[in-house]
């Protein structure tokens, strides 16, 4: 009993020296909800393309996301996962979408 | 599905005048090109493997061909990537024209923040030349070490310019090359600087796009309002054919000199003061020879040496071949780089051929 519970001891302690080291070293999914947002945003309200076309096609990885958020009225979207929540602003026809945190 | 045009015989000239408003519409025999293999040529670049999202093919200014498909028309805009570079260096070049900077204008004159003393050196000529010296990572694959991706996506995004200067240097300015997007990005941050006040938001359109009539130019900017100098660029391809025919007249259009004749040679030929790895001219990727090992090689084997291209991430291409007085324009969706420039310029020399 004793030695499972080490053994728990040291896969927790490694799980989160892993996490943290996944945070702090800019990890996929850190970036992936700006990745997303900015992405989605220009292929849906620069491009005019669908919704479908646009989550097919504007991403090279495919990771799920605890959310994603298109506001047809602000004409924005939100992506955020575990690490971060990300914004891309539809600006204008010149300006385009912009990553706004 | 597909959206094709070979244009008919009915409007037939032997060249036709530069686009102002719309384009003049011509059949390829008209321009002496064959409209058989013209299509083998379209048929390639659609087959099923290949993500082609539209096809525009100039030939003497006239429009002879153009293709859309996989949900995208005529009217839609499509994502330029690295085609950007090239439109930035073609401001670079017209301001200069203008005196408004000169291509050895120093960074830390327009960016005070490029501040410590590696970078005292470094010029604009360097940035868009690739010879920056700036310490990056350059990959759309890697997500967890590319400078590329976390520029434009985490650390970086409210300033690229300035995410780019806090990176360092790992050579000296104008040593070697090495491509990094960071140096496009800072090049238009400091260009943003040098126009006037009134200016900053639309010098793009104001000395380039509304002059050759690219009306349809979105160019995405980062939160601190800089443009994305190196893949911020959207627009339709018939508009990329304009800026490609731009070049192929040597910066003319309808009698203005929009871009100095001098910066389109200097920007499609090789820098003869130190050997480049790459083809790579100011923005532009090149057909003339470079050195590998003891042997000197040309990048497009079959193509001739004067062509060049403006090439994006994911299959953009505008490719000008002077000795057929052709602009070809290609936009695509592939990720995983399929189409390469080499496989098309077979198809592209065999239009000329009965």
């Amino acid at each position: 009993m004793k030695k499972y519970r080490k053994l728990t001891y040291f896969v927790t302690i490694g799980l989160f020296l892993i996490g943290i080291s996944f945070y702090f070293t800019g990890s996929p999914f850190k970036l992936l909800p700006g990745y997303y947002a900015k992405e989605f945003c220009s292929c849906y309200f620069v491009v005019h393309q669908t919704k479908d076309y646009c989550m097919e096609n504007s991403f090279s990885i495919k990771l799920p996301t605890l959310s994603f958020e298109i506001n047809e009225e602000a004409k924005s979207i939100k992506v955020a996962n575990l690490m971060r929540t990300s914004i891309a602003q539809w600006q204008s026809e010149r300006f385009g979408c912009v990553l706004t945190n | 599905m597909w959206e094709v045009s070979a244009f008919s015989k009915e409007k037939e000239h032997i060249s036709c005048p530069l686009p102002d408003q719309a384009w003049q519409e011509a059949s390829p025999e008209s321009q002496g090109i064959s409209a058989s293999n013209l299509e083998k040529f379209a048929n390639f670049l659609y087959s099923e493997n290949r993500k082609t999202d539209g096809l525009v093919i100039i030939r003497n200014n006239c429009l002879i061909y153009e293709r859309y498909g996989r949900g995208y028309n005529r009217n839609m805009k499509h994502v330029g990537w690295s085609i950007t570079k090239s439109i930035s260096s073609a401001l670079l070049g017209i301001l200069e024209g203008e005196k408004i900077v000169n291509r050895y204008t120093k960074v830390k004159d327009l960016l005070p923040y490029f501040d410590k003393k590696e970078h005292s050196n470094l010029n604009l000529l360097q940035l868009i030349q690739m010879r920056s010296g700036i310490k990056w990572i350059e990959s759309y694959s890697n997500f967890i070490t590319s400078n590329a991706i976390n520029m434009l996506y985490t650390e970086g995004f409210e300033d690229v310019a300035r995410y780019t200067a806090s990176l360092g240097m790992i050579d000296k300015p104008g040593k070697k090359f090495q491509y990094v997007s960071g140096a496009t990005n800072v090049l238009m941050s400091a260009l943003n600087k040098a126009v006037k006040k009134s200016e900053q938001e639309n010098f793009p359109w104001i000395y380039l796009f509304e002059k050759i009539g690219m009306q349809s130019v979105t160019w995405e900017r980062d939160k601190s309002g800089a443009f994305i100098g190196a893949t911020g660029i959207f627009a339709i391809p018939r508009d990329y054919a304009r800026f490609g025919l731009l070049y192929l007249n040597n910066g003319n259009w309808n009698n203005q000199q929009i871009i100095p004749k001098s910066w389109i040679e200097l920007s499609t030929r090789l820098p003869n003061d130190t050997p480049n790895n790459r083809s790579y001219g100011l923005g532009w990727w090149l057909n003339q020879p470079i050195e590998n090992g003891s042997k000197k090689e040309i990048p497009w084997k079959l193509g001739p040496p004067n062509m060049y291209a403006a090439r994006g991430y994911m299959g953009q291409y505008i490719i000008i071949v002077p000795d057929m007085n052709m602009v070809v324009v290609r936009t695509g969706t592939e990720f995983n780089q399929t189409t390469k420039i080499e496989e098309i310029i077979p198809y592209i020399l065999e239009l000329e051929k009965p």
